[in-house]
C-alpha cells in the first residue's frame, strides 16, 4: 500500500471541517489535495509542514467552555474540543509521520491553555483480540503523551487511558473504518 | 408403588455404576466407536406433552453433543412404562435394532415442581444400569442433569450438560456480562454496569465471575457472586487491570495489569493477597491461562517484535516461545486435559482463526474454516472436546462451539444483538 501524498491547501473553508471531522470525515478533494492510498480511500491528511496549525486559525478561541467529561468512551456525538485525533497504523503505536503536524498543533493548543486538562484516549479497530487491543490502546496513549511531553506540554495537564476495540467510530468491517478507529482522541475536562 | 420403584432404581444406580463404566470404558478405548443408545419416546401425563417432547429433546441434544453416543431409533411402538413387566422383550428388540443401551425417562408433574424418572438398561443382559429421580422447576435443568447421569455412567467422564457459558452482549445497548446455558439457552444478564465490560473469567468452582469494567472510569477488575448478585472489587491499580484465570486448586490467580508501566503478569491469592510479579520485560505479557496441574503459565507477550504464545513456569521461570508461524497470536487457552493449548491465530488473509497446538508447540492445527470473517476468543469445555469462541461469520458477533477436532460447528446466540468474550464454567 502506498501513501501518495498530496497535500491539502485549501484555507478556511476546509479548515473548519477538518476540526470538526477529527479522523472520521471522508473529505472529497474540491481545489485542495489529499492524501489517498491507492486504494481510493481517503485517509489521511497533512498540513505543510510551515503553515500554522488549523486551530490557531480559528478565532476567537477563548469561548472553550467545554462540558465536563469525565470519560470520553460512548460520547462521539458530543461537541468536538479543538484538538484532532491521531492516527495510527495497523498494530502499530508510533507516531506516524504524518501525525506529527497534528500533534504539535495539539501540543500548542495545550500549552496556550494551561489550565486544561487532558485526558489521552488510546483506541484499537475492532481486529485482534480485546486484551492485546486494551494494551495497544494504552500503548498508542502513551506513545502520545510522550509527544505532547517532549513538545513541551505539562505532565499536570495530562492523563491516559485506554478503550482498545471499545466505542470505536463506526462498526464496518472495511478498512476506511479501521483506520478511523486506530486513533487517540483527546478529552478536555 | 411408585416410591418403591424409585428407591429401587436409586439402589440399582449406586451399585451398577463401577462395573459397567469399565467395561464401556474399555470398548470405547479400543477403537473410539460410539455407544449406541436408543433412547425410547420419554412418557407421562398426555396433558404435560409440550414440556415432555422439550426434555426428551434436549436430553437427545445433550447426549450427541457428548460425542459419545449414537443415538438408535426405537422401532415403532416401542416405548418404556415404569411397570417393567416387558422388559425383556424391549431390550430384545432394542438389541435386535443394533443398541447396547436403552434410556428412557418418565417425566409428571410433582405439585410445583416437575419430576423426572430415567433409566439406561443394557441390553445385552438387560440389566439397569441407571436408574434416577429429578425433582426440579425446570424442564431443561432436569434433561441435562439426566443426560449427565447417562454420560457419567457410560463413559465415566464428567458431562458438560450443566455446564454455563458466560459472555459480553450489548443487547441491553451497553455491554453487560450474561450468563447461558451450554446449549444458548436461558440467557441473562448479571450486571448493570451501563459502561464497558471486558473479559468475564470463571472462578475455579464455577460460583464467581471476575471481569473487567468501566464502571468507575477506567478499567478495574470486580469479582460477581453470581449466587447472590454480589459485587466487589478485586483488582483497581493504576492503568488497565484484566481479569485473572483461577489454577484448577483454586488457591491462585494468574492475571495481566499495566500497573508497571506496561502489561506484565502477576499471580496472587484468590484473596488478592501474597501478589508476586512473574514478568520483567518491556514488552506487554497478557491474557494468562494455567495448565490443568497448576505448574505452568501459558501467555500472550510481544516481547519478539510481535504478539506470540510463551509458556513460564508458575514462578515465572522458563519463559519460552511456543508459536513460530504468523505474526499474531493471542488469547492462550490450556485445555483440561493439559495437552493442547487453543489460541488466536491470525492466517493469510489476514483473519483471525482459531488454532489449537500441542503444548511443546508443535502440530499446530488451525480449527476454524478460513474465510473473510474473524473468530476469536476460544475457551475449552471442561471435557475437552469442544471449543467455543466469537465470530463474525453471520453477520453481527456470535457465540460459537465447535468439536476440538474442527469437526462440528453449533452457533449458540442468536439474540440479534452482538456477542462476545465467551468463557466456559468449569463442572
Amino acid at each position: 500500500m502506498k501513501t501518495s501524498f498530496v497535500i491539502y491547501t485549501a484555507a478556511a473553508i476546509g479548515l473548519s471541517s477538518l476540526v470538526l471531522a477529527g479522523c472520521a470525515k471522508k473529505v472529497t478533494p474540491a481545489s485542495g489535495t489529499l492524501d489517498i492510498f491507492d486504494d481510493g480511500i481517503v485517509e489521511e491528511r497533512r498540513l505543510p509542514p510551515d503553515s500554522p496549525p488549523p486551530i490557531l486559525n480559528q478565532a476567537p478561541i477563548v469561548e472553550m467552555d467545554l462540558p465536563p467529561r469525565a470519560t470520553g468512551a460512548g460520547e462521539q456525538s458530543s461537541p468536538p474540543t479543538m484538538l484532532q485525533d491521531v492516527l495510527f497504523d495497523y498494530d502499530a503505536w508510533t507516531i506516524r509521520g504524518d501525525m506529527t503536524s497534528v500533534l504539535a498543533g495539539n501540543a500548542r493548543w495545550m500549552k496556550a491553555h494551561g489550565d486544561a486538562k487532558i485526558q489521552v484516549e488510546g483506541y484499537c479497530d475492532e481486529r485482534g483480540t480485546n486484551e492485546y487491543n486494551l494494551v495497544l490502546g494504552e500503548r498508542r496513549a502513551k506513545a502520545v503523551v510522550d509527544f505532547l511531553m517532549q513538545s513541551g506540554v505539562s505532565v499536570a495537564q495530562l492523563s491516559l487511558i485506554s478503550y482498545g476495540e471499545e466505542s470505536p467510530v463506526c462498526a464496518d468491517d472495511t478498512d476506511t473504518c479501521h483506520q478511523k478507529n486506530r486513533r487517540a482522541r483527546f478529552a478536555v475536562r | 408403588m411408585r416410591v418403591l420403584i424409585v428407591i429401587a432404581l436409586m439402589l440399582f444406580w449406586e451399585c451398577g455404576v463401577s462395573v459397567a463404566a469399565d467395561l464401556f470404558l474399555e470398548s470405547r478405548r479400543a477403537n473410539a466407536e460410539k455407544i449406541a443408545l436408543m433412547v425410547l419416546p420419554f412418557s407421562g401425563d398426555p396433558a404435560d406433552a409440550a414440556q415432555i417432547a422439550l426434555v426428551e429433546r434436549t436430553v437427545r441434544a445433550d447426549l450427541l453433543r457428548s460425542q459419545h453416543f449414537s443415538l438408535i431409533d426405537p422401532p415403532p411402538g416401542l416405548s418404556r412404562s415404569w411397570e417393567g413387566a416387558e422388559d425383556a422383550v424391549r431390550m430384545a428388540e432394542a438389541s435386535k435394532a443394533g443398541a447396547v443401551a436403552v434410556a428412557a425417562a418418565e417425566v409428571r408433574k410433582d405439585g410445583a415442581l416437575l419430576q423426572l424418572l430415567g433409566s439406561a438398561h443394557e441390553t445385552g443382559k438387560g440389566t439397569q444400569v441407571v436408574g434416577v429421580q429429578i425433582s426440579t422447576k425446570s424442564a431443561r435443568g432436569m434433561a441435562h442433569r439426566f443426560s449427565d447421569k447417562l454420560v457419567a455412567h457410560f463413559t465415566g467422564e464428567v458431562g458438560i450438560a450443566q455446564t454455563q457459558i458466560a459472555y459480553i452482549s450489548d443487547l441491553s445497548g451497553k455491554k453487560e456480562i450474561y450468563l447461558m446455558d451450554y446449549d444458548g439457552e436461558g440467557e441473562i444478564r448479571i450486571t448493570s454496569d451501563r459502561s464497558i465490560v471486558l473479559s468475564p473469567r470463571w472462578s475455579h468452582d464455577a460460583k464467581q465471575v471476575a471481569y473487567t469494567s468501566y464502571r468507575s472510569g477506567k478499567p478495574d477488575v470486580y469479582l460477581l457472586d453470581i449466587l447472590h448478585g454480589k459485587r466487589k472489587t478485586l483488582l483497581a491499580y493504576p492503568g488497565s487491570n484484566f481479569p485473572p484465570a483461577w489454577s484448577s486448586s483454586g488457591e491462585w490467580v494468574v492475571f495481566s495489569m499495566t500497573r508497571d508501566g506496561n502489561a506484565e503478569i502477576y499471580v496472587m491469592r484468590p484473596d488478592a493477597t501474597g501478589l508476586m510479579r512473574l514478568t520483567f520485560d518491556d514488552a506487554n505479557d497478557l491474557s494468562p491461562t494455567w495448565s490443568p496441574d497448576g505448574k505452568q503459565v501459558a501467555f500472550t507477550s510481544d516481547r519478539g517484535g510481535n504478539p506470540q504464545i510463551y509458556m513460564m513456569d508458575s514462578d515465572g521461570a522458563h519463559v519460552r516461545r511456543l508459536t513460530f508461524s504468523g505474526t499474531y497470536n493471542t488469547s492462550p487457552a490450556w485445555s483440561p486435559k493439559g495437552d493442547q493449548i487453543a489460541y488466536t491465530c491470525r492466517d493469510e488473509q489476514k483473519r483471525l482463526k482459531i488454532c489449537v497446538m500441542r503444548v511443546e508447540g508443535d502440530e499446530v492445527a488451525q480449527v476454524t474454516e478460513a474465510g473473510d470473517w474473524d473468530d476469536e476468543s476460544p475457551s475449552w469445555s471442561p471435557n475437552g472436546r469442544e471449543i467455543l469462541f466469537a465470530s463474525n461469520r453471520a453477520g453481527k458477533r456470535h457465540l460459537f462451539a465447535i468439536s476440538a477436532d474442527g469437526s462440528k460447528l453449533l452457533r449458540l446466540t442468536s439474540n440479534g444483538a452482538n456477542n462476545t468474550s465467551p468463557a466456559w464454567s468449569p463442572h
